[in-house]
């Protein structure tokens, strides 16, 4: 397929972010299937074992999201330059995920819609920002890191705005100060964070109890990675209205990761329309029904450049309207044998 | 030996031995093939004596444990058994503490004979451990590193310490005939690929996926008689090793194992559950691993790996077969379990 072709999906998916017509969402992913079976050479092996590109893409071979650890998922040639590298942070089996994205476009393009509508509540007016995020300067192959900070320009009150994350991790003191300060400010804050650095500074700074002014929002992401003690969401709930005066619904959790371009977003998570939500029965990958615990796998079109029929490793429900409520980590093969991981052995790299 | 009334495993404390280890997760057949290799190696002739031989002819017997506090892994139960008889052929009482869940096979071992105590306790229960070891001259841990370190720090230094830690095993098929083929499949199947002693990843001369159908074969022979089901939890890591096997090399699934060439030569660790990664021969490529290895499994030539002494080698469908005497992580299997000598 030309890079003629690419261009051609690459306008048309611009479109669909602009004027969603979800009705074209499956020609528009039959599409993507051909074009990344034939860029991607592993991906169209792996279709092509499994049967050819398949009618409905629903019947996709899904990628589990080890894979990128271990296989280049990207269209561009290993030694061309990409805008970006993307690692996952490794917490869950040692080694880092990568997934090299050739063209930043699409990311752009679609990012900025769902964290307004859901993250600010519709108000894109300049607010300060808190954020327990490090900044893209700091983190440049942190997904994360490069939503928020490129979010941070278009929104943010950028000289009212704090970056407490450092590399030697959080700055606890000077995240405890901001929000004493943005208490005493009374003008309404976002805050984003992760789940462990929030726990983190929840347990290191017992005495914070700093009401944000009304008004103010968060954005909560990721589990707890064993980087903190877990906290159920509904404790965690507690504790930021307790000592943060921030009630649930100001508290906006999102869905993202390394080898997706899209964010889901909210409680339960709704998902952009370019990117679909599913959980499947984690032996067959079929479609489990609503209410049903399974694996949540994900299409999300704007992958163009990687693949987009992608398994997590997390378990989650959707209900009636293909919202998507997370229970956590699947939980992997059980431990039998003496078994080292690759990590304890030292045969991998980082 | 009274415990060698284990040997048994239609009744008595066989039969409990066998329904424990069922209740581990394994099938019937499966866990019966492991217990009967276990006590094969106990009845084989001259086993006692060679394992009896490296006690000093004037070993005097204030140096004999009375009692021996045995840590049992979670994974199979034939390590525990193993350290269980083989402190009980110096004489000594045995605790053995279950790893969580698997009570029951320390009270089958217990049932065998009255000199085998179950001691269950939580691991996370350090007051219950140090009571344990209080009790004990000797002590066996089976389990990870980290369980091994734990217990060695709560372990007074006039006690006798045994730590068996993690250790990993692999196959070389220096010649790929049926008779490897057939090896490699039993030890694959072996315990469900559990234990330190199973194979993890095969590296064969030629192309590793034409020998792929090959094996399959070979483990579809096995499988009729050692079936296996899948933990359903462990759905997603065999559908993540199958995948990358389609996309870079090539994968064969039977009704229970899962066979992955890859173009490469590098040590992966096989998720288990009877996940074989099929790898291009390359002798540098044990280099890595050597501080961990366990057991080399060659069919063919023997040998010349850059590899520790302690590493046992043996061949093809014998790696889950330790004979009595094979020195465990290179080590005496009585020695260490003595009260150390006074001085003067």
């Amino acid at each position: 397929m030309s890079a003629e072709a690419r261009a051609t999906l690459l306008a048309d998916l611009l479109a669909f972010v602009r004027e969603p017509e979800p009705e074209r969402f499956g020609d528009l992913a039959r599409r993507i299937l051909a074009w990344q079976a034939e860029a991607l050479a592993p991906f169209g092996r792996l279709v092509e074992t499994r049967g050819g590109l398949p009618d409905d893409w629903r019947d996709a071979p899904l990628v589990p999201t080890d894979l990128f650890r271990d296989v280049d998922l990207c269209a561009a040639p290993a030694d061309a330059d990409v805008e970006a590298i993307f690692r996952t942070s490794g917490t869950t089996a040692g080694r880092r995920g990568a997934r090299r994205v050739p063209d930043l476009t699409l990311y752009h393009a679609e990012m900025e819609a769902p964290f307004v509508r859901h993250v600010l509540a519709g108000d894109r007016s300049r607010r300060p920002w808190l954020s327990l995020v490090p900044p893209l300067s700091d983190a440049p192959d942190s997904s994360l890191s490069h939503m928020v900070s490129t979010l941070a320009e278009d929104l943010a009150d950028r000289d009212a705005s704090r970056w407490t994350m450092t590399p030697d991790g959080l700055d606890v003191e000077a995240t405890a100060d901001a929000f004493a300060e943005a208490s005493r400010a009374g003008r309404p804050v976002v805050v984003l964070t992760t789940s462990f650095a929030l726990v983190h500074l929840l347990d290191a700074a017992p005495d914070l109890r700093a009401p944000l002014p009304e008004g103010s929002r968060m954005m909560l992401t990721g589990g707890f990675k064993g980087r903190s003690r877990a906290l159920s969401e509904d404790d965690l709930l507690e504790a930021l209205e307790d000592r943060l005066g921030l009630p649930a619904g100001a508290v906006v959790p999102e869905y993202g990761m390394t080898e997706l371009t899209s964010q889901a977003y909210g409680r339960p998570l709704e998902a952009p329309p370019w990117l679909r939500l599913r959980v499947v029965d984690p032996v067959t990958q079929r479609d489990l029904a609503a209410g049903e615990e399974g694996l949540v796998a994900c299409f999300d079109l704007l992958n163009l450049d990687n693949v987009s029929p992608i398994l997590t490793g997390d378990l989650g429900v959707l209900d009636a309207d293909g919202r998507l409520t997370l229970h956590g980590r699947a939980p992997g093969t059980v431990l039998r044998g003496c078994s080292l991981t690759a990590e304890e052995l030292g045969v991998v790299g980082t | 030996m009274r415990l060698l009334a284990l040997a048994d495993l239609d009744r008595g404390p066989g039969r409990r031995l066998l329904e424990a280890t069922v209740a581990m997760g394994f099938s019937a057949p499966v866990a019966r093939a492991g217990l009967r290799a276990e006590t094969d190696a106990w009845r084989a002739p001259g086993a006692l004596d060679a394992v009896l031989s490296e006690l000093p002819p004037d070993l005097p017997e204030s140096r004999l444990p009375r009692t021996v506090l045995v840590l049992a892994a979670g994974t199979l139960p034939a390590s525990a058994m193993r350290s269980t008889l083989l402190a009980r052929l110096l004489g000594a009482r045995v605790l053995v503490k279950p790893a969580t869940g698997q009570e029951a096979l320390a009270e089958a071992l217990a049932a065998a004979d009255p000199a085998v105590e179950a001691r269950p306790f939580p691991s996370s229960d350090r007051t219950a451990l140090r009571a344990a070891i209080a009790e004990a001259d000797a002590v066996v841990v089976l389990g990870s590193d980290a369980t091994v370190e734990a217990v060695r720090a709560e372990t007074p230094a006039d006690r006798a310490f045994v730590g068996y830690g993690h250790r990993l095993s692999v196959a070389c098929l220096r010649e790929v005939d049926d008779p490897a083929l057939g090896g490699l499949a039993r030890d694959l199947c072996a315990w469900d690929q559990a234990g330190c002693l199973s194979p993890q990843v095969a590296w064969v001369e030629g192309d590793p996926a034409e020998v792929a159908p090959r094996l399959a074969d070979a483990v579809r022979e096995v499988e009729r008689d050692l079936p296996m089901s899948l933990p359903r939890e462990a759905a997603r890591d065999r559908l993540a090793a199958r995948t990358l096997g389609e996309m870079t090399g090539a994968a064969i699934e039977t009704d229970t194992a899962l066979l992955v060439a890859l173009p490469d030569s590098a040590f992966r660790p096989s998720p288990g559950l009877r996940t074989l990664w099929l790898l291009r021969a390359d002798p540098d490529a044990l280099r890595p691993i050597a501080p961990h290895l366990s057991t080399i499994g060659y069919a063919g030539r023997k040998g010349g790996a850059p590899t520790p002494d302690r590493v046992r080698v043996c061949d093809l469908g014998e790696m889950q077969r330790p004979p009595l005497a094979w020195l465990h992580d290179g080590r005496p299997n009585l020695l260490p379990m003595l009260k150390p000598a006074r001085e003067g």
